[in-house]
């Protein structure tokens, strides 16, 4: 017998009463304002909140925050004209990367959230490796809940996917948050539309 | 060394005890503000109850599922009965892929297996890339809390531990300047990895993806960077799909931390082109759990942390005194099935206040495990020969009227007569830390008798 069919025998041999699959149904707040919410909520995770009516002002408002003497990276041209990266780019040159800007697909208003998959990160590693984060959503894909999150997007359909809430953090140190452990040191949310 | 032995050094630095309480309840009330802020909260624990009650039921068929799915993913999925076949199923992985240096998140089930000793042992350099994670592994001690590994360490101490062995300033003890220190070194150590290998938060089976979520990043960059990704998991990890992903999601962090998510939540499906993914699925002693009605509801845990922030012996005691992979309630009701008497004293560190229950986000039933442990642990034999006289002394005297009468009488007039220092002897552990209470002149039966009985002659009716 394998290894796999001695422990499914033995999960077989010790199985509790079925119970049913549950059928799972949450309220909607109808009246909730998903950007202002979201705002909120990204806000309260140490993220930045920005509101742009058009993809390529990006751009320029990257050079108005940080400066024009930075390196900008991103798979994507559709937010100006930046290093591109994809997934040949060296681990080294991303991690030197200051700036890294990336299209998401989904923002969830209750915890300020941004589902972005390997597609729209060109390199895995992407936004980790660089120092400073930038995710682009579109107003319209802001949604309430996680349970609407997992509606409008789907975990597999690409090999990596990843909901990020803000910058990377820890309190691992006498309970001390220190915003910028080994992730992106700021996050910002920019909203178009 | 049983629990009560442990504590006892631990709260000799009564200073130090409060401030750990203190750690620890702080983090509790940070979990409150968002369980309130959320509406539906109870129904969300109700569904993610109702959900891990239903996986259990049929463990085999998302067992399967899941495995099935992720290899079609192109994914290398392995089965350890326990954590020997664990630890050399990944030992055999790196080995074939000549790995020295592996990069590691936070996995509660690997420091379970002992991997990190076993891989030193056949050559291999284990990082710990959680920030608490690497300062204990530093400083050559178990985690003491399963979120929050350092939470029993000052911050003085982790800069002269930092100062030891990452050249930081002698002295220095600020927070963001050694997260900054620890920052270069693991990034350091991320570039130059040849493994990555991760724990699994969730196993999602209709799609054979695994959930990780960090605060910091680390596993992703441990994942990410590395030809060779492992993920390890226990085989109560599995849920069904992604619609029951979002309710624990909505749960898990709000329990742990009082964060509404936790930075990042990866879903790993397929390894990037040109790399290798495996999962390990384990069940070390958790089929054998999940057979027994009394104590498989431990299996729906999702290993939160939020019972040891609540319960008042954690935090006063310490993750250490439970000597155990995972301390504090959860810990209590898990450790026995792995070995009865290592763990015998963990269910009867507890005031059984049921606080934990309350906390719990998919509502395990733990305080009343504990109690049923204690059952079980001392039809084993298990209790300690000083509490089994007591206990049955108590039970002679409980139940008899007249000697539950004569023991009360006897009490309060040693409490109102006798001399201080024979009321508060050695004998007298409660008094230890504790005045007794002022002793009434007669007991309630008395006043009773004396004032509510219509006559008085009833009295005359005893046993």
């Amino acid at each position: 017998m394998t290894s796999k069919e001695s422990i499914l025998q033995a999960v077989r041999n010790n199985l509790p009463p079925q119970k049913e699959r549950p059928a799972l149904e949450f309220p909607v707040n109808q009246s909730l304002e998903l950007e202002g919410a979201f705002q909120k909520a990204i806000e309260a995770c140490g993220g930045f909140y920005i509101s742009l009516a058009e993809p390529l002002s990006v751009a320029t408002w990257i050079a108005s925050k940080f400066g024009t003497n930075v390196v900008v990276g991103s798979p994507s041209a559709r937010f100006g004209e930046f290093s591109k990266v994809d997934a040949d780019t060296p681990s080294e040159r991303l991690a030197a990367t200051d700036i890294f800007v990336c299209e998401g697909t989904c923002a969830v208003a209750e915890n300020g959230a941004v589902w972005i998959s390997e597609k729209e990160m060109g390199h895995r590693a992407g936004p980790f490796l660089a120092q400073h984060l930038v995710l682009v959503v579109a107003a319209k894909d802001i949604v309430a809940t996680m349970h609407d999150g997992y509606q409008h997007i789907s975990p597999d359909s690409d090999g990596f996917g990843i909901w990020i809430a803000g910058p990377s953090k820890t309190a691992d140190i006498e309970q001390s948050l220190v915003i910028g452990a080994h992730g992106s040191r700021s996050t910002t949310v920019v909203v178009v539309g | 060394m049983s629990h009560p032995e442990k504590a006892a050094a631990f709260i000799s630095d009564e200073a130090r005890t409060d401030w750990h309480d203190q750690a620890l309840w702080f983090v509790r009330q940070k979990r409150d503000v968002q369980s309130k802020a959320v509406p539906e909260w109870e129904d969300l624990r109700e569904a993610a109850s109702e959900i891990k009650h239903h996986t259990l039921s049929r463990l085999d068929f998302y067992l399967s599922q899941f495995a099935e799915k992720a290899e079609a993913n192109g994914v290398h999925v392995h089965w350890a009965v326990d954590a020997n076949a664990h630890n050399e199923i990944v030992g055999d992985i790196l080995k074939q892929h000549s790995v020295k240096r592996l990069v590691k998140s936070k996995s509660m089930l690997t420091e379970e297996c002992g991997l990190n000793h076993y891989l030193e042992e056949s050559g291999v350099e284990v990082i710990d890339t959680d920030l608490g994670e690497r300062i204990v592994q530093f400083a050559k001690e178990a985690p003491s809390h399963i979120v929050m590994p350092a939470i029993h360490f000052k911050k003085a101490e982790i800069g002269r531990i930092f100062h030891d062995k990452l050249g930081t300033e002698e002295g220095a003890d600020d927070p963001k300047y050694l997260t900054e220190a620890a920052r270069q070194h693991l990034r350091a150590m991320f570039l130059s990895a040849d493994a990555g290998l991760t724990g699994v938060n969730f196993a999602i089976s209709e799609t054979g993806g695994v959930v990780v979520c960090t605060n910091e990043g680390n596993a992703d960059l441990g994942v990410h960077l590395a030809p060779l990704k492992i993920h390890s998991m226990g085989i109560e990890k599995v849920i069904p799909g992604p619609k029951e992903l979002s309710v624990f999601l909505r749960l898990l962090a709000r329990s742990a931390t009082g964060q509404p998510l936790t930075t990042y939540t990866s879903h790993f499906h397929r390894p990037r082109s040109g790399t290798e993914m495996h999962i390990v699925i384990v069940d070390n002693g958790r089929s054998r759990q999940l057979g027994s009605e009394d104590f498989r509801n431990s299996l729906k845990c999702i290993r939160c942390g939020a019972c040891l922030n609540t319960c008042p012996v954690y935090r006063r005691s310490g993750g250490h005194s439970y000597d155990y992979t995972i301390p504090g309630p959860i810990g209590s009701i898990l450790s026995p099935n792995m070995d009865p008497h290592a763990h015998k004293s963990l269910p009867f560190a507890s005031t059984l206040c049921g606080s934990c229950s309350d906390v719990c986000p998919v509502k395990i039933d733990i305080h009343e495990q504990l109690y049923r442990w204690r059952q079980v642990l001392t039809e084993k034999g298990g209790m300690p020969v000083r509490k089994r006289f007591l206990t049955k002394a108590a039970a002679r005297v409980l139940s008899s009227p007249v000697l539950y009468r004569m023991a009360g009488k006897t009490g309060r007039m040693a409490l109102r007569r006798g001399p201080r220092r024979i009321v508060y002897s050695r004998l007298n552990e409660w008094g230890k830390d504790r005045e007794l209470p002022v002793a009434p002149k007669e007991s309630f039966r008395d006043w009773y008798i004396q004032h509510r009985l219509e006559t008085p002659k009833d009295s005359a009716n005893d046993e």
